[in-house]
């Protein structure tokens, strides 16, 4: 695995990505992931890369292997992991395999690259932060509701040990009236412009007007 | 106290047959409503003995998370006033009258420290004897005594409270509740001399029904009231002319099918060949001089009898045509044309559906009273139903107790003024 892979090919991937949006990664700036990688690719903040397995590496079944670890061991260093196997070599892998752990499939030869498998997307280094800041955010707010729960269930339990009380009463509003007492503003509909506040004002004040 | 303080603490209870509404001046256009019924608890039992005692008397919106057996609500469940009139030695609907008041006031006592106590109004049947009056200022005494929430009480008529919820002066009054029909012509007050009392209401209109629904093979549904009293509800019509209605309803017999399911049931209702029957449930309560219900009375239906009640007779089978006019004739005759130009309807018993397709022979309550009148040769009749029939007790009363003087102590002699309890 030591020996480079062949320019040819690297040209080929290189563009195949750049067709789908990715731009090439300055290797100015490599992390680890572009480091372990033979190609790598960014998009947003989406970062790519592909193991190449050259032809001339895969000699051997342990060398099948190996490739394949490799690219495994990028899955936690970036966002979308191909692997990239020549034609002919192609069918000594079992795609499945790959597919069951989020690795994508490049199948090339001199004149195309497919894909066979597509990748599975990983969090990112970044992403795994956040997560990790989440799940503390979360653990938490679960101490604060257990907390809530637990003072809860106390209150409850000394209300059941206390008789029922009245239901807390409706809350008579001010009203307004007139100084003169007549109905004010604030008076429901069926007080204003009653003819009987005033007849009923003057009951007992004036003979009796009882008709029985 | 100040009339100020009794404008801002006045308090309405409208003890229906059906539901109570009560609540200060305060809950503006709407009081509180709840059943007017209480649950006597079964103080032996064994849940009592487990999860400790309870109140004996439930009211209120509480009373279904309590019920037991079905068969014991008949004895258990009390409708106090059921026939709007409660007996004098009927113990427990006084009890169920006494713990809805107290509920209801305690709903509303208010957290203010100026608080001494409501001006409690209530509101009676206007034929209701003079015993019942003492009752309930017994109760409210017996109320203030432990909470200290009235500061004084009056009893009212109920059509003088309708009368003044619809800012009427001169007017007559039908109400029609459950039990009975008063017809009260008012002129600045009730003129007690020229009240009916008619002896049929809503419930007459149900035990027809029920026959209706005997006859139409649903007998096994007639137990339950609330079910035969929700079918009259959506079955019922007001014929026009009765004869007629029927004979058009026989030929047509597609267009006036009757049938109704129970919401939330399995329960069905069709009249189907009988549906020209839905007429007669109208009609038997407006008018049940109708030779055809003669057969229903031989088969058993109770025949609306007269009754005396306190010094009040109330007859059976009077028409409300005629007892308008009888009432009406009672009072002086320069007053007559006034009455005649004011009837106002009030209460359940005159809210009748009269749908548009069948506008040539089913028709509203007003208009068949005025029909009833013009067949007796009076014309020229204003008649109308009440706005929000269901509160205008209730609104009657928060007028009443913001209006009368507060030192307008209570008189035996006329039935009017406040009962102090302090």
């Amino acid at each position: 695995m030591s020996a480079s892979p062949n320019e040819e090919i690297r040209e080929k991937l290189v563009g195949f990505f750049k067709q789908r949006g990715y731009r090439v990664r300055n290797q100015g700036n490599a992390n680890s992931a572009d480091r372990a990688s033979d190609l790598s690719f960014v998009k947003g903040q989406t970062v790519l890369v592909v193991k190449i397995a050259a032809n001339s590496n895969l000699q051997t079944r342990n060398a099948i292997l190996e490739v394949t670890l490799a690219a495994m061991d990028l899955t936690s260093r970036a966002n979308l992991v191909y692997l990239a196997f020549p034609k002919l070599q192609a069918s000594l892998l079992d795609a499945s395999m790959l597919q069951d752990r989020g690795l994508g499939m490049l199948i090339y030869d001199s004149r195309s690259i497919e894909e066979a498998v597509a990748p599975r997307q990983f969090d990112s280094p970044s992403d795994k932060k956040q997560s990790s800041a989440d799940i503390d955010w979360l653990r938490s707010r679960v101490e604060a509701l257990e907390k809530t729960v637990e003072n809860l269930s106390h209150e409850l339990s000394a209300t059941r040990a206390r008789p029922i009380e009245p239901s807390q009463p409706r809350q008579p509003t001010p009203l307004q009236s007139t100084q003169d007492g007549k109905p004010g503003t604030a008076l429901p509909s069926f007080l204003k412009g009653n003819p009987w506040v005033d007849i009923l004002a003057r009951r007992g004040r004036e003979p009796d007007q009882v008709a029985a | 106290m100040s009339e100020a303080y009794k404008q801002q603490y006045t308090f309405g209870v409208d003890y229906g047959t059906g539901d109570v509404k009560f609540g200060p001046i305060s809950c503006g256009e709407h009081p509180e409503i709840v059943e007017n019924r209480g649950y006597f608890t079964d103080q032996s039992s064994i849940m009592q003995k487990i999860s400790g005692p309870s109140k004996e008397i439930i009211v209120g919106k509480d009373i279904p998370l309590y019920l037991e057996a079905k068969e014991d609500l008949s004895t258990r469940m009390i409708y106090p006033m059921r026939n709007g009139v409660i007996d004098k030695d009927q113990e427990r609907a006084w009890s169920v009258v006494h713990e809805i008041t107290e509920f209801g006031l305690e709903t509303f006592r208010p957290p203010s420290s100026d608080f001494s106590g409501y001006y409690l109004v209530s509101s009676l049947s206007s034929v209701s004897p003079r015993y019942m009056y003492e009752k309930l200022f017994e109760i409210y005494r017996d109320i203030d005594k432990e909470f200290g929430s009235i500061i004084a009480a009056t009893v009212i008529p109920q059509p003088l409270s309708v009368a003044i919820a619809h800012k009427v002066p001169t007017c007559v009054v039908l109400e029609s509740g459950h039990g009975n029909t008063q017809i009260c012509p008012i002129s600045r007050y009730p003129i007690r001399n020229a009240i009916v009392a008619v002896n049929r209401g809503g419930g007459d209109g149900n035990a027809l029904t029920a026959e209706i629904l005997k006859d139409c093979g649903y007998g096994d549904l007639v137990h339950e009231e609330s079910l035969i009293r929700k079918v009259k509800e959506n079955l019922g019509l007001i014929p026009a002319e009765l004869d007629a209605a029927i004979h058009i309803a026989k030929r047509d017999q597609e267009r006036f099918r009757a049938t109704y399911k129970v919401p939330g049931t399995r329960i069905a209702v069709d009249l189907a060949e009988n549906s020209w029957m839905r007429f007669l449930i109208g009609e038997y309560v407006f008018n049940p001089n109708h030779e055809i219900f003669q057969s229903y009375f031989n088969r058993g239906l109770p025949r609306p009898s007269d009754v005396k009640v306190g010094d009040t007779s109330f007859r059976g089978m009077l028409d409300f045509g005629d007892a308008i006019i009888q009432a009406v004739e009672r009072c002086p005759v320069e007053l007559q044309p006034y009455l005649y130009k004011q009837i106002l309807l009030s209460g359940g018993n005159f809210s009748w559906k009269a749908p548009d397709d069948m506008s040539d022979v089913a028709i509203d309550a007003p208009t068949k009273i005025r029909r009833l009148l013009e067949n007796k040769g009076v014309s020229d009749t204003v008649i109308m139903m009440t706005e929000s029939p269901q509160y205008s007790v209730w609104r009657g009363c928060i007028v009443y107790g913001y209006s009368v003087p507060a030192d307008f102590a209570w008189s035996w002699d006329r039935f009017e003024g406040w009962m102090t309890f302090r």
